[in-house]
This record gives C-alpha cells, sequence and structure tokens, in this order.
C-alpha cells in the first residue's frame, strides 16, 4: 500500500447544546482503507455518507479526529520534513468542479507550471514541460492552450488541464473526488479513457471518489461502499458487484438505472432518506431503510464478516447472503 | 393511439447582445396519449428548451419561438394568447423542473404552494383539501400534516415529491418532467421515478421526460428522441434505438454509457464535445465529431430518413448519397 487510512474517525462540532455534551456530526467513523500501486479504489456512496471527508482525509487536507494515515507505511504525522514534502508531491488531488479548481486569472502554463515549481523545475524549463504534460492529457496542439485562461475551456478540457496540474508533481496517487461526474456523456467517457491509459503508463493509484455505480465497476479494481459514514462492504469490484453482501450495496446496484429497455429486473426501493449523522440510528446504522432488518439489527452493531477473496461486509447476515450465492452459481 | 402533443417544425431562437442563436431548429415530435416519451441529449443539445418552448414559458425574455406549431390533444397552442397560455400550463400540462429548492417558495408552507396551483384554475374553494390529497398521492407520509411545513424542512427527495404534487394537483394530461431525479441520491431517484411511474398508471397520464441519462430513458419511457445541438438526430421505440441505433451520434452516446449490470470498460469514445450553438457546423451538425462523415454531410442538413424501426436524421440512410459518397 503507498496510502492507507486506518481506523479513520473525523467529527465535526455542530451547534451548541445548553444541557450535556455539545452533539458532534460524526462524517467518518472507523474507515480503514488504502490504495497500492497502479490500482484504482473506489469509494462510493450517497451525499453525506463520508465519502469526500475520508478523501481529504487521505490527501492530508484534514487531521484526522482519531486513526490514522500511512504513506509508504510511515505514520504522516510523524513523517520527518522531507519526507512530508514527498508525500505532498506523491498525493495529489483532482476534484468535480473543474471551474472551482482552476484560478480564473491564471493561464494553463502557470496552473500546470505550480507543479514542476514544486518539483524543482526552473522557470526556463517549466513552459516546454507544462506543453509535454498538456500533449499526455490530450490537449493538442499543447502550444496554443498555454496561454489560455480556464473559461476559455470546455468542461472536459479544464478537467484535462486539472489532470495534468496534478501530474506536474509525478505523483504516485490520485485522489480523484467525482472527477467525472459533472461531465457530460461522451466528455465523461474520454476522460475516464484518459485515466486508465495514464494508469497503464505511469503505474498511478487511483482513489476514486463517486455516487456512479455503472462508472465504479467500469473503472475499479478494488470497492468500498460507505453508508453514513462508514465503510459497510467492500473487496473486489466483481466480487462486490456479483455478490454483493450487504442490502445496500445491492439496493444501491438495484437502483442504478441500466441503459438497456430490456432490462427486466426486482427493484429494491430503499424507504426514507439517509438518517442524520448527528443522530446515528441505533445497532446497525441502515436498519431503519433495510428491507431485510431482524431484532438483532435494531439493538446490535453488526460485526464485519470475511467473505474471502479480501470480501468483508458489516452485516448481521452477510455469511448466509453470500452462502445463498454460492448456491445460486455452481 | 391518438397524439397527445405534436411539435411540428418547432423552431425558437434567442437572440442575445453577443448575437443569436437556435437552441431548438425544426424539431418535430409526436407524444401518443398514454405513452412516455424520453427526450435525451447532452447539454447544450436543446432537449430543456424544447420542453420550455412547448408551454412558451422561457428562462429568459430573450428566447421565443419563432415558427412551427404545438398541438395539444388537436389544439394549437400557438394561436393562444399569453391568458389563454395560463390556462393551458398546471391545468392541462404539468410541469417538473430539476432543482426541487429553486422551484418552492421558502416563505409558504407546501400545503399553501399545491393549493395555490389548484386555485389558479378552480378556485380557493376546497383548493386546501384537494393539496392534502395530492401531496398524499405522491407518496408523502402524513399528508395534513406534511401540508402545514415549510420546504426547508423536508429532504430533497421530499421536496422533489412536493412539486410532483404541484404539477400534478389539477391533474394534467401531460406532465413534463425536466431533469426530475438528476439533483437526488440514486436511492432517492430510484423512489421518485417509482412515483412517476405510478402516477402515470392510476391518472392514465402522459409522460414526456426529458433527461441525459441514457439508464433513466431505457428504464422509463417507450419512445425515445435523441436531440444533438439542437436537433432531433434520432426518434424511435426504446428496443431498436437502444439495441441497432442508426445515427452515429446515438451509436457514439450508448458507446460511451457504461451499465452496472455488466463488467465492461470503455473502449471507444467521440472525440471532441458538443458544438458552441452560436456557431453551429453547417449540414449535418455532427459531422466534425462524425467516424462516417461523408462531403454531403458537410453542407446538406440531413432529413429524416425511415430505417426499420426508427428514424434518424443521417445521410448513411440516402442509397444514392452513400452509392456516390460512402467508403466501400
Amino acid at each position: 500500500m503507498i496510502l492507507e487510512g486506518v481506523g479513520l474517525r473525523r467529527y465535526y462540532p455542530w451547534g451548541r447544546s445548553l444541557l450535556g455534551p455539545r452533539p458532534w456530526l460524526r462524517a467518518v467513523e472507523e474507515v480503514t482503507i488504502g490504495v497500492g500501486e497502479g490500482e484504482t479504489v473506489a469509494l462510493v456512496g450517497e451525499s453525506g455518507s463520508g465519502k469526500t471527508t475520508t478523501g481529504r482525509l487521505l490527501l492530508g487536507l484534514e487531521a484526522p479526529t482519531a486513526g490514522k494515515i500511512l504513506f509508504k507505511g510511515l505514520p504522516l504525522r510523524e513523517l520527518p520534513g522531507p519526507v512530508r514534502l514527498e508525500f505532498r508531491r506523491a498525493v495529489q488531488p483532482v476534484f468535480q468542479d473543474s471551474t472551482a479548481s482552476l484560478n480564473p486569472r491564471k493561464t494553463v502554463a502557470h496552473t500546470v507550471g505550480l507543479g514542476l515549481a514544486a518539483g524543482g523545475v526552473g522557470p526556463a524549463d517549466r513552459r516546454r514541460q507544462a506543453a509535454r504534460l498538456l500533449e499526455e492529457v490530450g490537449l493538442e496542439p499543447a502550444p496554443s492552450f498555454l496561454d489560455r485562461f480556464p473559461h476559455q475551456l470546455s468542461g472536459g478540457q479544464r478537467q484535462r488541464v486539472n489532470i495534468a496540474r496534478a501530474l506536474a508533481t509525478a505523483p504516485a496517487v490520485i485522489v480523484a473526488d467525482e472527477p467525472v461526474s459533472a461531465l457530460d456523456l461522451s466528455v465523461r467517457a474520454q476522460i475516464l479513457l484518459l485515466m486508465q491509459r495514464l494508469q497503464r503508463e505511469r503505474r498511478l493509484a487511483y482513489l476514486f471518489i463517486s455516487h456512479d455505480l455503472a462508472v465504479v465497476r467500469s473503472i475499479a479494481h478494488r470497492v468500498a461502499v460507505m453508508y453514513l459514514g462508514r465503510i459497510v462492504e467492500q473487496g473486489p469490484t466483481e466480487d462486490v458487484f456479483r455478490r454483493p453482501c450487504h442490502p445496500y450495496t445491492e439496493a444501491l446496484i438495484s437502483a442504478t438505472p441500466v441503459p438497456d429497455p430490456r432490462t427486466k429486473r426486482e427493484r429494491i426501493i430503499l424507504p426514507g432518506d439517509m438518517p442524520s449523522p448527528l443522530r446515528p440510528p441505533s445497532g446497525c446504522p441502515f436498519h431503519p431503510r433495510c428491507p431485510v432488518a431482524a431484532d438483532i439489527c435494531r439493538t446490535t452493531f453488526p460485526p464485519t464478516i470475511d467473505l474471502a477473496n479480501g470480501h468483508t461486509a458489516v452485516c448481521h447476515f452477510a455469511a448466509e447472503r453470500a452462502a445463498a450465492f454460492a448456491a445460486r452459481t455452481p | 393511439m391518438s397524439d397527445l402533443l405534436v411539435l411540428d417544425h418547432l423552431t425558437t431562437r434567442i437572440d442575445t447582445a453577443r448575437g443569436s442563436l437556435v437552441p431548438v431548429d425544426d424539431v418535430s415530435l409526436r407524444v401518443p396519449a398514454g405513452s412516455a416519451v424520453g427526450l435525451v441529449g447532452e447539454s447544450g443539445s436543446g432537449k430543456s428548451m424544447t420542453a420550455f418552448s412547448i408551454v412558451r414559458l422561457f428562462p429568459t425574455t430573450a428566447a421565443r419561438v419563432q415558427s412551427g406549431r404545438v398541438f395539444l390533444d388537436g389544439q394549437d397552442l400557438m394561436t393562444l394568447d399569453e391568458a389563454a397560455l395560463r390556462r393551458v400550463r398546471g391545468r392541462r400540462v404539468g410541469m417538473v423542473f430539476q432543482d426541487p429548492s429553486t422551484y418552492l417558495d421558502p416563505v409558504l408552507t407546501v400545503g399553501e404552494q399545491v393549493a395555490e396551483a389548484w386555485a389558479m384554475h378552480f378556485g380557493w374553494e376546497g383548493a386546501w383539501e384537494r393539496a392534502v390529497e395530492a401531496l398524499g398521492q405522491v407518496g408523502l407520509p402524513e399528508p395534513a400534516e406534511t401540508a402545514r411545513r415549510f420546504p426547508h424542512e423536508l429532504s430533497g427527495g421530499m421536496r422533489q415529491r412536493a412539486i410532483i404534487a404541484q404539477a400534478i394537483v389539477c391533474r394534467p394530461q401531460l406532465l413534463i418532467a425536466d431533469e426530475p431525479t438528476t439533483a437526488l441520491d440514486v436511492t432517492i431517484q430510484a423512489q421518485i421515478l417509482d412515483l412517476l411511474r405510478q402516477l402515470r398508471a392510476q391518472m392514465g397520464m402522459t409522460l414526456l421526460l426529458i433527461t441525459h441519462d441514457l439508464g433513466v430513458v431505457a428504464e422509463m419511457c417507450e419512445i425515445v428522441a435523441v436531440m444533438y445541438a439542437g436537433r432531433i438526430v434520432e426518434v424511435g421505440p426504446a428496443q431498436p434505438v437502444f439495441l441497432s441505433p442508426r445515427h452515429p451520434y446515438t451509436q457514439g452516446l450508448l458507446a460511451s454509457a457504461v451499465s452496472v449490470q455488466q463488467a465492461q470498460v470503455i473502449t471507444r469514445v467521440m472525440e471532441g464535445s458538443v458544438p458552441d450553438l452560436r456557431h453551429p457546423p453547417a449540414g449535418c451538425r455532427f459531422h466534425p465529431r462524425c467516424p462516417h462523415v461523408m462531403p454531403t454531410c458537410r453542407t446538406e442538413v440531413p432529413p429524416m430518413f425511415a430505417c426499420e424501426g426508427q428514424t434518424a436524421a443521417c445521410w448513411l440512410h440516402d442509397p444514392a448519397v452513400v452509392a456516390r459518397e460512402g467508403r466501400p
């Protein structure tokens, strides 16, 4: 693992309470996740699931309330100065909003050049190297893009610039938070293809944060599903999609529309909304919406069930569900 | 089956200080009574402006319908003045838009807003009772209680249900839903799509669904129209359009989509992006991105050609052009 989070928690103080303790918003609870070289790990979940906060913790943009971040096995908090700089170069973000991520008053050459400068590239060389990076992300002819401002680019081109900027420090890991969610379908496909090519060529690791299960299935090697701040299921992508052992994962897959009118399937429609992380439900946090909740789910927090192959699910009935899948497919 | 809604060569233009553009260019479409028709396209395809043009309710005063006609149940809406059109909006055509928070007034309770939608057409007598009934119809729990709540007290999914209640309270023949689930999480989207299916079945309502999401169209609609840069490029029953698309743009769009049900990687993508409508390409607007482009495509606007199950606006379906210019 290049980058790992172990037992991460992130609580935010929320409002005031005259009597009793101050309430905490528990955005991330007990999250353990890591990415290895050349690997894509997807973090999926709905809004408020804590996936973005987890990404920010792994980027070092926020300090965890508890738990630790490991960079090449070393705890981030104790990294000596030079290694800390190496961490900053090696772990780079790409965000959803390609416009907000770029300074509107700086040219593409300047934006990409900042990363190069951080990597020790002198002013004379920066323009040439920036052009090479633009070429690498498919902005050609590169010289014609160097002096453009963000507003002179399309959404897809801006996201390519953001990727080029991330690549400027020759990172090992890119934490991409919904990198294609704001893009149109045809442009989204271009960016996904680009990210996959860069991964092959540079042995990049991606932590790919997304709400779109179809995109995740096409791009990720491993997937972790989050609900209310916790990872409820994780494992190799195909394992999780073929044998979803947590009812929430199954419902998410079932709720995702399929672009094929022949698809006939039983839809699982979860009732209600995700509860507030200020007042998480007792027992299993998913039980109020769970179609198969039993008495134990209302009272007891479920154990993490190991389903082999690195596939785990936090559900009292995960083992039974796995057995049912095994019985169905000989 | 008769057509409830017919768009006949509808063209809408927007005149701005920086030039004019035609976001809806010669669009013709038939929506059979009781059906669900999906209008699908990427941003800038003109799909929302087409919806606005039907009831002439534009987000900008610079937009106006330039030519063409719109028939609702045989009546030409283009001949109606503003007052007459107001009696159509909400009463005979219900509308649901993308963002559930911007279409609700924060200082009025949801009950008042739904009641108002009814009272606009039928007066205030009995409006509150009818509003509570509509809120129940859209699956809001304890509708009498919920009616007294303000929009900010509801979740995003509940707000979208309230908007739908507002749209259906007058029992319209046609519901136009413009990206009704785009701002919602996927489990909430599933709830809202299920609700729209139920309402269709219960009220015999016709649905015109505007979306960028091919999956939503495939699940909800029997007929699909694909728009690109202001024009409909392909239209037909959902199965042939999805399974054997006849327009290269539809083909490219479907190749760009991934399914949650299959382990698949994207291998083929359309290069480039949707053109700027201020300066649309001549001829077929897709020609700069088309892998099959021929000389005619660069200069001549393709008409709709009937293919087996559907129609497609592409010169590849004109045997004479293909014989003359097509690649062997």
